[in-house]
């Protein structure tokens, strides 16, 4: 099986992931923050350690200041739902995944804001502009991806970020696909929120989430519960990470989580990114030569697009060509990738697109394989 | 510690507490409480230092926490 579907989730995940996984599930798996016992703090220790790695990996303040969620759709939801106010108004780009779209569009459904959409252009002071452009005098947010899901569009983070703090709006931030590819500095980008899944390019197991703060915003909860501090109050604790951590959180999956972020500082951030980018690059190249290839995007370069690549083979259906491919052994996403806005904005609603994200545990070799597939299934069907 | 307690209210605190601590030479060790104050916490037995100097140091780091004289919440 050639695995080309890291940007749904990785896998492979690194050996030092699973022994780390293993290792909390045999040798210290109490829960942390509840009971006293010598496991429970050993426990509670592991997941203090993670915090502060994540932290400093992002670029946030503080350790406390990292909250772990079930998923990056949920550290979105505490994200947008919690910064909301009735009256106020949010601004969010074309390219985003329902995990941003749909409950900015529930918000405002249930009459308590109203959002604008960004449109994404290939020039980043286009893109800063349309965003500019949208500004009210009620915007509390722009919330964006920092990389599309569909198309590997990279956002100017920065920029926005800057346009935010300029224009005193909170800044939330999307990283699901550039976790673990590109560098994240929240201070540097100006970013309010960051939110992730853990299991994508961190290479977590999945049901864990991620949403740093760069400081105690006064955000309302969306889960209230028990935190192991402060029970003997009804109200919900006030400070982080326990204001936004009800209920156990995910231990081995955290002991996962530390790993993973391990193994990319040793790694290097930089050599994933190239390593991905050439099997895209060498994807898209061989791509462009085949007529009846539709590529939607110009060849994936940083600074404006990250290593996934969406394709269609003309006039058939995505998920047929995702079949076929997986006839062949080789694991793709078609469809619409729980991205509405983003398909609309490219034109590819009716068709879906085929994506093909690879991870540094792929070869060229494998990338070789697939672009000789895709031709043998592009012969076939014409 | 001079008999007295550093009772904080959060384990996440506590940890960050006896990491602080232990990057100033001490060794920390964290005892879970459940104290009729405020519900659960968690006490700092900090060894071979007093009050004062690890109270400084704690609120250097800008965590919460009080001083107690009971160390036996149990």
């Amino acid at each position: 099986m050639i695995y080309f579907d890291n940007a749904a989730t990785t896998f492979v995940k690194p050996r030092s992931v699973h022994y780390a996984v293993n290792r909390a599930m045999r040798n210290y798996g109490a829960n942390p923050g509840r009971s006293g016992h010598s496991l429970a703090l050993a426990a509670s220790s592991v997941v203090y350690e993670c915090r502060c790695k994540v932290a400093k990996f992002f670029g946030c303040p503080k350790e406390e200041n990292v909250v772990f969620t079930l998923n990056g759709t949920m550290s979105l939801n505490m994200a947008i739902k919690g910064v909301a106010k009735k009256g106020s108004h949010f601004i969010i780009s074309c390219l985003e995944h329902n995990a941003v779209a749909r409950p900015v569009d529930t918000l405002k459904r249930r009459g308590i804001i109203e959002y604008d959409v960004a449109k994404v252009y290939n020039s980043d002071e286009e893109t800063v502009e349309s965003f500019k452009k949208l500004i009210k005098s009620n915007t509390k947010a722009i919330v964006c991806t920092h990389v599309s899901n569909v198309f590997g569009n990279v956002l100017p983070i920065e920029k926005i970020g800057q346009l935010a703090r300029e224009s005193g709006i909170t800044f939330i931030v999307d990283a699901a696909q550039s976790a673990g590819i590109l560098n994240i500095d929240m201070k540097k980008m100006n970013i309010d929120i960051l939110c992730m899944p853990a299991h994508k390019g961190l290479f977590a197991p999945m049901g864990l989430g991620i949403m740093l703060c760069s400081s105690s915003l006064p955000l309302e909860t969306l889960i209230e519960g028990g935190t192991g501090s402060a029970s003997s109050s009804l109200v919900q604790p006030d400070f982080m990470p326990d204001r936004f951590e009800s209920g156990t959180v995910n231990l081995p999956a955290i002991a996962g989580l530390d790993a993973g972020v391990e193994f990319i500082n040793s790694v290097g951030i930089k050599n994933i990114f190239n390593h991905e980018q050439r099997m895209v690059r060498y994807m898209y190249d061989e791509f462009s030569k085949l007529d009846g290839i539709e590529l939607y995007t110009p060849r994936p370069k940083l600074p404006g697009f990250a290593p996934l690549l969406s394709f269609n083979i003309a006039e058939v259906g995505s998920d047929k060509v995702a079949q076929l491919l997986d006839e062949e052994n080789i694991a793709v996403r078609a469809g619409l990738h729980c991205a509405y806005l983003a398909h609309s904005h490219y034109g590819t609603i009716g068709t879906g697109t085929v994506r093909l994200s690879p991870s540094l545990f792929n070869t060229v070799d494998e990338a070789k394989n697939v672009v000789r597939i895709v031709k043998k299934i592009k012969k076939y069907l014409s | 510690m001079d008999g007295k307690c550093i009772r904080i209210g959060s384990v996440t605190y506590a940890n960050k507490a006896k990491s602080v601590l232990k990057e100033n030479g001490f060794r920390v060790h964290i005892r879970k409480t459940s104290s009729d104050i405020d519900g659960c916490s968690y006490l700092l037995e900090v060894e071979k230092t007093n009050i004062e100097k690890t109270v400084e140091i704690l609120r250097k780091s800008e965590i919460k926490f009080t001083v107690t004289e009971r160390c036996d919440y149990f």
